[in-house]
């Protein structure tokens, strides 16, 4: 109940006389919080750090966003294109990678990412390379077209919420529990009969499917896609977005995300030495908050009422 | 192409590896010692460029003894850095230290952008290497091949250091096993953070001894780290000798790969490191032991 | 925990609510936004782009009695960025019109500008497709478009004997508009075309590169490499291998006044097939020269490419407020059809049913000036080449079909 009435709190936002260019913040912010949240299941539940999540993320913007601009505008039909694609290659990928871990892995990682960073740039004639994918319209639902603005928000919303709720179901199941199993200790968790090779790969899939949910909402956003989305900063993005939020909770990604729009948004306006100001807050939150914005807010709950959690 | 081309490829690669070489030594001894993945070390070794023009603008010295101060004022930068952030923090998981550098790459960078702005300051070669030389009929330009000798003496100069005095010998030792180490009475906190400094040190030069080639800006470290860590994680974290041999590898790769299929050469560098690393994902030369 | 969690999703709903206010509707000063690059290795040239932008703003003085108030935004560079950030501007800021785009800013909007509603007049784009088969109701262009470039190149060659008889290479970045060039210089008529290359973006080391160049025996070295840094470490390291001891440096679009600054005599070594401005205009055009003027007192140095294309872009703006007696996105899109406007690129006019400006590009080799002039050394000799050569026909023969 509480927790609808959050969602339904957050949604009421464009019609409670928040500012619109706020409504947009946050629209790009939840989307940022579903790819946090996709890459959290990897770092946070499975224990394994990757630096090339911006891949899931810009296949899918990439797939969704030719589908809709040259067959259909509808959002589903694009998001299922786009999800074929995405979860195809991840099943494909997450085969061979999920051989490996640690540094290896992150590794491993951003060189697929920076490969499909390449094909971006080179094959030209669908991606029409560093000029990037123009022209993407905005999605159609039933026929009806989601303007950009409140509409757009609300969709993504609803989106958020079915992703969080999707995935706070899927790392409390014993399946996520035994993610959490290998990461605490691959041997152990092999040694008692745990298929670990299995479940980093089925945990891998469906980190980049729901990544690329995101990248279908953030071409629709942007109208258009880059190869700058596929490359290795912002994979760097999304990892600063989830452990400064807090990894390893479902709603520490998220928190991060949002902070990470909003500060830098603010920073990039104010300073123009915005990286030395950015930088700085992030050291700080690293170094005093290791459990991330969510830690300080669980600290901050338990401070205020002890007896409870 | 004919055969002179892939010579004049091959000595690019190993002009550019040689200078690798030393940007990914410092990498591979600060993960080999406090497994520590270096995020600053780009910013770093720009560090070491600014350094470099300041000595030679403040100072009204020449290139040479500007190239040996620039790194002595990075180092205690260095050394302030790694007590004031990564050395609170080195009994949590690797993955914190990691993240802290990737603040403080952010830090320095914008740091060097507030105080010397984002403009690009070209630096002639010192005299008398401004010149080009013949090579079987190419001409190379003389002061790569200087930059490139001096990075192989100077990295040979480390392994030397490693492999030859009391202070190597701790600094293996601790790699092997740190929690042995300690008991036996070296004395570990120290040592990692003279070697952080150390190695800082090392990026430093090299940004400075690059910056007649590459030229100086902020953001003039952000390729070679990328390079520099394809090379470390080729050879194996923490693994010297595989380190150097990395560095031959990636900067072969480029280069070579750069003279026949421009536009794909990184991808072609990447998918090399993918297919080495599923294969052997612990470096090729395996990881964990300096020297 | 599970409440923990919904109390967070209450209380950040909370937040935002309480953060949320109404604003005064702004009266009396117009705001213009500048959307560029304001860090990084490309900042000389968003600078470069405000500074003349500035400079114009101050020349011009009110409009319609309204003082202009220039609300400036970073764009990292970065297409998605620019998108919220001129969101943001139009939003947030209430801005009646956006300046100071490159080519992948504008190119992101195109897709937007519809969703924006302000004029958009982006100085400094190559791209084509943005005025021809792209072309958007609010989105102008001051500068001239690379297929316009291709014109130009090909009339330097006709006019240069030593350039018809070279061996052209093209050595640049990997974009789509380095290969336009490529494939225009392969176009011209009777010309040796030996090669090319396409280096990765992210390219610090060009020896590779260089050496191609080199064993295909090139003489014209064509370089269509990002403008600034890349461009400054490409000139140098050519030279530092000799290249420009062989092969004379083509640039397709102009070299920013900074970095012929920053390269001093080696400039000379690189000839401008078509530079999207020169000071050095000032000799033939006085609009230019008492800009150049202004923009001495006011920035201390000479008046570069970018600088003189944003400030002409802002007069276009400025001159169509004006004419239309309102600042009203719709009514100066109106009168930015119509108007001709004196600029320091010349006189500048929209090309009929169209968005491309007809604007003159500056053809000529870098040379040592015999005494500096606005604390600069070196500069282009500009030669004009007028619109009517690049761009003869009206906007729908280029494929922009205005909704």
């Amino acid at each position: 109940m509480l927790f609808a009435a959050g969602a339904i709190a957050l949604a009421a936002l464009p019609y409670a006389g928040v500012p619109p260019f706020t409504i947009t913040l946050l629209t790009e912010a939840f989307i940022f919080a579903i790819w946090a949240m996709s890459l959290d299941l990897l770092v946070g539940y499975t224990g394994l750090v990757t630096f090339g999540h911006a891949a899931a993320f810009g296949l899918g913007s990439y797939a969704a966003g030719y589908f809709a601009r040259e067959v259909t505008a509808d959002f589903f039909a694009a998001l299922l294109v786009a999800e074929a694609i995405v979860v195809g290659l991840a099943v494909t990928i997450g085969f061979v990678v999920t051989r490996v871990s640690g540094v290896a892995f992150a590794i491993i990682s951003l060189a697929i990412a920076q490969v499909l960073f390449q094909i971006a740039i080179a094959w030209r004639p669908v991606t029409e390379g560093m000029d990037g994918l123009v022209g993407v319209p905005l999605p159609k639902i039933a026929g009806f077209t989601i303007d950009a603005g409140a509409e757009f928000y609300l969709l993504t919303i609803a989106t958020l919420v079915l992703v969080y709720l999707g995935l706070s179901r899927l790392v409390a199941s014993s399946f996520g529990r035994t993610l959490q199993a290998i990461r605490t200790n691959e041997e152990r968790a092999a040694a008692i009969g745990i298929n670990v090779r299995l479940h980093k790969w089925i945990a891998f899939t469906v980190s980049w499917g729901v990544a690329g949910i995101g990248g279908t909402l953030m071409v629709f956003m942007k109208a258009g896609t880059t190869p700058m989305s596929l490359h290795w900063s912002e994979s760097g993005n999304v990892l600063v977005m989830a452990i400064f939020g807090g990894v390893g909770t479902l709603f520490g990604p998220m928190i991060g995300a949002v902070a990470f729009v909003f500060l830098r948004d603010e920073f990039t306006t104010r300073f123009e030495a915005w990286q030395l100001a950015f930088g700085l807050v992030f050291v700080v939150v690293v170094l005093a908050f290791p459990s991330g914005l969510a830690g300080i807010f669980a600290r901050a709950w338990r401070a205020l009422w002890p007896t409870r959690s | 192409m004919d055969l002179n081309f892939l010579f004049v490829s091959m000595l690019n690669g190993v002009v550019y590896g040689a200078f690798l070489l030393l940007t990914s030594l410092g990498l591979s001894l600060v993960f080999g010692l406090g497994r520590v993945v270096n995020f600053a070390h780009g910013a770093l070794y720009a560090l070491g460029g600014y350094a470099l023009l300041a000595v030679i603008r403040g100072a009204g010295v020449g290139y040479w003894p500007a190239l040996l101060l620039a790194p002595l004022l990075v180092v205690p930068i260095a050394i302030a850095i790694e007590r004031t952030t990564i050395h609170p923090i080195r009994h949590r998981s690797d993955i914190y230290t990691l993240l802290v550098t990737f603040g403080i790459s952010f830090v320095i960078i914008g740091a060097i952008e507030y105080v010397w702005g984002t403009g690009t300051t070209l630096l002639k070669p010192p005299q008398p290497f401004v010149s080009t030389v013949d090579i079987f009929g190419n001409q190379y330009p003389l002061y790569r091949l200087v930059a490139a000798g001096v990075s192989l003496l100077v990295s040979a100069g480390v392994f030397a250091v490693i492999q030859l005095t009391p202070v190597g010998l701790r600094i293996r030792a601790i790699t092997d096993d740190p929690g042995m180490a300690e008991a036996l009475g070296v004395n570990t906190k120290w040592l990692l953070t003279l070697v952080f400094g150390c190695a800082a040190g090392l990026a430093a030069f090299a940004g400075a001894l690059g910056a007649p080639i590459f030229a100086i800006h902020p953001e003039m470290g952000m390729s070679i780290l990328l390079d520099s860590f394809l090379a470390v994680i080729l050879g194996g974290l923490g693994n010297l000798p595989g380190s150097a041999i990395g560095a031959f590898v990636v900067a072969l790769t480029k280069s070579i790969g750069g003279g026949y299929i421009a536009d794909w050469s990184t991808a072609v560098l990447f998918g090399v490191v993918a297919i080495a690393l599923i294969f052997r994902p612990t470096g090729v030369f395996g990881r964990g032991r300096v020297a | 925990m599970r409440e923990l969690h919904v109390t967070m999703f209450g209380l950040l709903a909370a937040t935002l609510m309480a953060g949320a206010s109404g604003w005064a509707s702004a009266q009396e000063p117009i705001k213009i936004g500048v959307l560029t690059v304001r860090s990084g290795p490309a900042k000389p040239i968003g600078d470069d782009i405000l500074a003349g932008i500035e400079t114009a703003t101050r020349m011009y003085g009110p409009v319609l009695g309204r003082q202009v108030e220039l609300v400036v935004e970073e764009s990292l560079f970065n297409p998605q960025q620019a998108v919220t950030k001129a969101t943001k501007l139009v939003q947030q800021n209430q801005v009646a019109g956006i300046l100071g785009t490159s080519t992948i800013e504008t190119l992101a909007l195109l897709s937007v500008a519809d969703r924006l509603g302000v004029p958009i007049i982006t100085s400094n784009s190559g791209s084509a497709a943005i005025t021809r088969e792209r072309c958007n109701k609010w989105v102008f262009r001051t500068n001239a478009e690379d297929l316009m470039s291709v014109v130009s190149l090909q009339e330097l060659v006709k006019g240069t004997p030593r350039l018809q008889d070279a061996k052209w290479f093209t050595l640049g970045h990997d974009y789509p508009w380095s290969r336009l060039v490529a494939s225009s210089v392969k176009g011209v008529k009777n010309l040796k075309y030996v090669g090319e290359a396409f280096a990765p973006l992210d390219t610090t080391d060009w020896a590779p590169f260089i050496a191609q160049a080199r064993a295909a025996g090139a003489t014209a070295v064509i370089m269509p490499v990002t403008l600034g840094t890349p461009l400054l470490q490409f000139i140098q390291q050519a030279n530092e291998f000799g290249l420009t001891k062989d092969a004379v440096l083509v640039s397709p679009i102009g070299l920013p006044d900074w970095v012929v600054d920053k390269l001093g005599p080696t400039s000379t070594h690189v000839v401008s097939a078509g530079s999207w401005a020169a000071w050095r205009y000032e000799e033939s055009n006085p609009t230019t020269k008492a800009f150049n003027e202004a923009f001495y007192k006011e920035h201390g140095r000479v008046a570069g490419m970018q600088a003189l294309q944003s400030a002409s872009a802002a007069l276009m703006l400025y001159n169509a407020m004006t004419k239309a007696g309102s600042a009203e996105p719709p009514a100066v899109v109106g009168a930015l059809e119509t108007i001709e406007v004196q600029t320091p690129v010349g006189p500048l006019k929209f090309q009929p049913g169209g968005r491309q400006a007809l604007v003159p590009l500056f053809l000529g080799p870098y040379e040592k000036l015999d005494s500096p002039r606005y604390g600069a050394s070196f500069g282009q000799r500009a030669e004009a080449l007028p619109a009517s050569k690049s761009l003869p026909k009206p906007a729908s023969e280029y494929g922009c079909k205005l909704k």
